[in-house]
This record gives structure tokens, sequence and C-alpha cells, in this order.
């Protein structure tokens, strides 16, 4: 390939990356997933909990926008876009997992968060347990609550912007985050919510 | 305002997701009840608490996995999306080669290859008219199958429409001993017919088992011209009607040999 990008001192935005894609620029591409790539895993992974699982849907997201670059006019972000594409092809692999009669618990490697062995020195004990109880417990959550748990609370999400990924109503959206929200904190009860 | 029917306008409101006038309503009622601020802090340090998770990193080959991926969509564009110089030669080219299939030189003469004879004349011209050619008009309605002795495979004759039907008579030539399927109105009128043709040629014909069956017995040197001539007949001599009702089977047995 011997298109090559020059990304200036200045951050390119995603928007002009988009367009050197369209015209054939190959680097400019790898750039948008080197800059997008650790969102696309985690929110595969937070959706699948299942690391193999999480890296291969990611990667099909780039292969999916890689394909369908041409047609696409920037009518919302690129980060939007990408999580539609990350949401679906989640949605899909669980579709994938019940036909093979696989229960979506027995993928989970809900501690891969929290594999170190030691607390993270910039974490108290206390919110350490927390942190991995409640990880543990959103894995638990059914897929629409932790779908719109993970695009509010960890990619920050507006509740329109979610509407669009998820294609419904903001209304939807609010009702479903709020039902959510609620199932965690009834769940979270028996561990104990920290008191500070 | 009832604590029950403001559940999602709590979680809204740390999201700073309520409209102004609905926010200034649910924050009063918060200030002033208990179970709704404990709840709106238990959700913030929950929201909180999502928020911080540590977050996984992708496999260092994450993005070599992405291009190897890619290599089969990129083949696919190069093959679809050629340079301009390249991909209109080729395709007049392909185009050229479907034109020249489609007006490729057939075969001449109804030769068809056949499963089973047809029931009914009318059948057999269904059959073969879709196949001939401008340029077989004098043999149209007219069927010939190949026949093959050790099979047992007859040469199928049907109904001229008039003129002679050389590709018939020839394909007879070539295999003489085969029997040749003509049809009629009826069994009567095609025996009657056959039998006026044998006669000239000082023969005489005989019905077999099954009925529609007919044995010619012809001298050795008149069976070619019986076979000839018996393709050559235009159409009212087998039938009167435009769709005959009875095929019939005409086996030459040269005598005198």
């Amino acid at each position: 390939m011997a298109s090559v990008v020059t990304i200036e001192s200045t951050v390119v935005s995603d928007r002009e990356l988009v367009a050197r894609c369209q015209d054939g620029n190959a680097a400019a591409f790898d750039e948008l997933v080197r800059r997008h790539q650790g969102r696309a895993f985690n929110v595969a992974w937070q959706l699948l909990r299942n690391r193999e699982d999480a890296t291969e849907v990611a990667q099909d997201a780039f292969v999916r926008i890689y394909r369908t670059l041409a047609g696409f006019r920037g009518e919302c972000e690129f980060t939007t876009w990408l999580h539609q594409i990350v949401v679906n092809l989640a949605h899909n692999k669980r579709r994938w997992w019940r036909c093979r009669g696989r229960q979506e618990t027995e993928t989970f490697d809900g501690d891969r968060q929290f594999a170190a062995p030691t607390v993270p020195p910039d974490m108290a004990a206390a919110q350490y347990e927390f942190a991995r109880t409640l990880s543990a417990r959103i894995a638990k959550l059914p897929a629409p609550y932790r779908e719109v748990l993970v695009l509010r609370n960890v990619e920050d999400l507006s509740y329109e912007e979610i509407a669009v990924v998820l294609k419904c109503e903001v209304g939807t959206v609010k009702s479903r985050i709020a039902r959510a929200r609620e199932v965690l904190r009834e769940s979270m009860k028996d561990d104990g919510l920290p008191k500070h | 305002m009832d604590c029950r029917n403001i559940e999602s306008d709590l979680s809204a409101l740390i999201d700073g997701e309520l409209p102004g006038e609905r926010q200034a309503e649910v924050i009063e009622h918060v200030d002033n009840c208990p179970a709704c601020a404990r709840r709106v802090a238990e959700l913030q340090r929950l929201s909180a608490g999502i928020g911080a998770l540590p977050k996984l990193e992708p496999p260092p080959q994450f993005l070599a996995g992405v291009r190897r991926k890619l290599r089969p969509v990129q083949r696919l564009e190069a093959a679809l999306f050629q340079p301009v110089w390249l991909k209109v030669p080729l395709e007049v080219l392909a185009a050229l080669a479907i034109v020249l299939w489609l007006t490729r030189p057939r075969p001449v003469g109804p030769v068809l290859a056949m499963n089973s004879a047809p029931t009914s004349s009318r059948e057999m011209r269904a059959r073969i008219l879709p196949e001939v050619q401008p340029s077989d008009a004098t043999v149209a309605g007219v069927m010939v199958e190949h026949g093959d002795a050790s099979a047992g495979k007859p040469f199928i004759g049907g109904i001229g429409v008039g003129g002679s039907n050389c590709n018939l008579i020839d394909a007879l030539r070539a295999e003489p001993s085969m029997p040749v399927i003509v049809s009629g109105e009826s069994l009567v009128a095609v025996r009657q017919r056959v039998a006026e043709l044998a006669q000239t040629l000082n023969g005489q014909v005989e019905t077999a088992t099954p009925s529609n069956t007919f044995v010619v017995r012809l001298p050795v040197e008149k069976v070619n011209e019986f076979r000839a001539r018996l393709a050559q007949k235009p159409r009212t001599m087998y039938a009167t009607s435009a769709a005959p009702a009875v095929e019939v089977k005409v086996i030459v047995e040269p005598t005198g040999q």
C-alpha cells in the first residue's frame, strides 16, 4: 500500500479520517482502528463477557465499517455508528450462542477485569471489592439492560445517542436505563453499597 | 408527587436528561423526600461505579487481525473495481461470448433426445416446434429420434407438414433396421395407408402384437424406398385431423435375403 496518511501534530478528526478512507487512504483506516479499537473491544466485552468473542465482534465491526464506508454520509458521529455496529454484532453473537444451546453465563469470563492478584494502588480495598461485585452483577443483567448501562455509564453517550444506536425512542432509553439501575440496585443490596 | 411514579425521572435526573421544568419539580421533591434522596444517592454511586470499572485492553494483534479479515474483501474489490481500460474490454468480450453462444450453429434437422415417446402428435409438436429453426421449415412438425438397435430404441416419425424430409430419410437410411413410428387418426386409417404404400412396392402389412405395431414385409431392394416414402408422405397421408389419435410402430422386414 503506497498511500501514506500524514497525521499532523494537531489531532485529525474522525470525520476527516473517514473522508480520507473514502478516498482510498488505507493508512487513515488503520488510524481509525487504532483510535477506536479499545472502545469497540470494551463495549463488546461488556456485552459478551468473553474475550475471544469480544475480539472477534470488535474486529468484525471494523471490517463492516470498511465495507460500508463509501455509503457513510456523516449523519451521525463515527463513534455512534461504531457503537451501533458493535451492539448489533454482539446481538448476533448472543443469538448464535442461543442457537447452539449455549447459556450466556457459561461464556462469561467476568473476572478478567480483576485478574490482577493485588489491589490496584490507587483503589482502596473496599472500593476494589465493590467494583468487582458490581462487574459481576452487571454481567448477570439481561442484555437490553446491560446495553443501556454500558452505553450510558461506560461510553458516556446521551439518551439521544443511545436511541440512535439502539434504534428506539428516547423515552424507551430513559425507562430502560431507570429499570436497569433499579434491578442492579436491588441486586447490590445483599452486598451493600458503599456508604461514602 | 408520588415517589412510585418518578423512578425513571430520578435516573434521568442524575444523567442530566430531564427538561428544565421537570428537573426543577423533581429536585424540589427529592429535597423534601428522604427516601428519594437516598435512592438518588445510591443511583449516583452505582453510575459512578460503573463508569470507573477498569477497562480491558484489546489484544496487541488487534489491528493485524482486522487487516487479515479485510484481505478477502479487498481482493473482491480489486476484482470488481478494475480500471476502466481493463474493465470495458473485458465486459465487451463477455458480451461477445454470450452473443456467439446464443447464435451458435445448431444441428440441422429436428434430432431430439427424448426420454419417452409422446402420447399424441399434439404433444410431439409442442415438444419439437420450439426447437425448429427457420432453416428447418421443411421438416417442421416431424420428429426423429436416433434409434439404438441394441437398446431396441426406435426412430420416431411424426406428421410432416408437407414437402420432403431429407433429414429423416437420411437418418432412416443410416439405420435401416430401426422401426419408424407414424401417427394418424385411427389404427385402421394408418394401416390402410401404410398398406397402400407397401403394396405399390410389392410388400404386405401384418398387424403384430401389440396391435399398434405393423410389420411390413418388403423385397430387400425396396426397403429404403419404402422408408423414405413413408417419411416423405404429406400429412394427409396419415391423418385428416389436426390431432392424430394413434401412433403406430412400423417395422420393416426385408424378404428375399
